[in-house]
């Protein structure tokens, strides 16, 4: 009858390992490291339990708006010689196109650098503003046996169809430095307007490649395609949901919260980070802490196991050789 | 290749937990290879499938389903072992433990 028990009980454990494995997989949603927790927090930062209808109404953490063809309180992204703007459902232009790059990213991911078909979101109009990039200075930063040389960043006079990270190739003539695009999509070459050093030439000499990138300052614009929040301090913006958006510093860097004045309300500490909806937020914290603790708490239950089975042994040791004596 | 990886890794732990404790049954080195080489490549499948499914998967999740893996090894376990002498739930438990514990920090 025990037997049968257990059987049963493999039986369904099996079903359930099996149910697992048929569910659908969503490929495209980039799977967190097994070291972090999704919690909910309000505007202060601090931890909240929502309900099973808020937790639906704030979604998931990743972001997948698509940018292109499609309206935002009334406007969408359009591209004109180069550099973006937005146009209304008649077509028409409300923001000139003046921007040269937009902001995009792919399953969660930036893509700060990139505009391609498969951008999804952040350059869109949310509670009347977009982020957006602005103010681009194309520069060739260049690299040294591996490490990149800062101070030779140069000013580079650049095609307006540019619109990559290119790799360049470079050679000096004169005061002047040749920067040579290398793909075929933007073939030219380029001059730097800035005279060399001696000590530049002299590393500019051996110099074997660079790269070539357009450097933007980011914020907010409003309707009037004015910039209203410089956020040149942070890497990667997102668009405002109850007042506030999530921004970073950096790339690889941790999620915080800023309001519409661009004052920081939550500080940088989540891996992601989602919308605010109805003053509830999901976001995904590091497990830190709690890692060493449950650690802790493990080790100490397996030296106590230890223990007992060692003590259990020793008693089935004495046991064994009284019965053998008697 | 990951999934071997992980296998052999959790095959030598958990091996050398058991030699380290005293236990020297054949038997029970042998039913401890097959269980493993049944329940860890489907453990790691779960866990993969799980984390690319669903956004909340996370740390909780995982130690859920190392208890799972508990109960099931200790079942087959006993399945094999027909022995009352051998405490089968404390060395699951302290094998599955320690293996988790170091995968945890590797």
């Amino acid at each position: 009858m025990e037997f049968l028990k257990i059987k049963i009980n493999i039986v369904i454990i099996f079903i359930f390992m099996f149910m697992a494995t048929i569910i659908p997989v969503k490929a495209d949603i980039a799977p967190p490291p097994l070291t972090t927790f999704y919690i909910y927090i309000n505007k202060k930062g601090q931890i909240v339990f929502p309900n099973q209808e808020q937790k639906k109404a704030v979604g998931s953490t990743f972001r997948e708006i698509p940018v292109y063809d499609k309206f935002y309180e009334g406007l969408t992204l359009k591209r004109e010689n180069g550099n973006w703007g937005f146009i209304d459902e008649n077509n028409n232009w409300v923001i000139e196109p003046k921007f040269p790059s937009i902001i995009c990213y792919n399953n969660g991911i930036s893509n700060m650098h990139r505009e391609d078909p498969y951008c999804k979101g952040a350059t869109i109009f949310s509670e009347g503003l977009a982020p957006i990039k602005y103010n681009a200075k194309p520069k060739v930063r260049l690299e040294y046996q591996s490490k990149e040389i800062y101070d030779a960043v140069f000013d580079v006079e650049i095609d307006k169809n540019a619109k990559y990270n290119n790799e360049v190739y470079g050679t000096i003539e004169g005061d002047k430095f040749h920067i040579k695009l290398l793909t075929k999509e933007l073939p030219g070459i380029y001059y730097t307007t800035e005279p060399l050093t001696v000590e530049r030439a002299e590393a500019m000499k051996k110099l074997k490649k660079g790269y070539f990138y357009n450097d933007y300052k980011i914020g907010y614009i409003n309707k009037k395609g004015e910039i209203v929040i410089d956020a040149s301090e942070y890497k990667e913006i997102l668009p405002f949901s109850d007042g506030v958006a999530a921004v970073r510093k950096s790339i690889r860097g941790r999620y915080g919260y800023i309001d519409k004045t661009g004052k920081t309300i939550i500080k940088p500490q989540y891996r992601s980070a989602s919308d605010f909806k109805n003053g509830i937020a999901k976001v995904e914290v590091y497990a830190g802490n709690i890692l060493w603790k449950f650690s802790l708490v493990l080790l100490t239950l397996i030296i106590l196991i230890s223990i007992s089975i060692k003590k259990d042994m020793k008693r089935q040791d004495n046991e064994n050789k009284t019965d053998n004596q008697e | 290749m990951n999934y071997l990886y992980t296998l052999i890794l959790t095959i030598i732990i958990e091996l050398s937990v058991i030699y380290l404790l005293g236990f020297r049954e054949k038997l029970l080195f042998c039913s401890l290879i097959i269980i493993n080489i049944l329940t860890n490549p489907l453990l790691n499948f779960i866990v993969n499938r799980l984390n690319e499914t669903y956004i909340d998967f996370n740390f909780l999740h995982i130690i859920l389903l190392e208890i799972l893996v508990v109960i099931i090894e200790w079942l087959l376990l006993k399945l094999v072992i027909k022995s009352k002498q051998l405490p089968l739930f404390k060395i699951s438990f302290i094998i599955n433990a320690t293996s988790f514990l170091i995968g945890l920090w590797l």
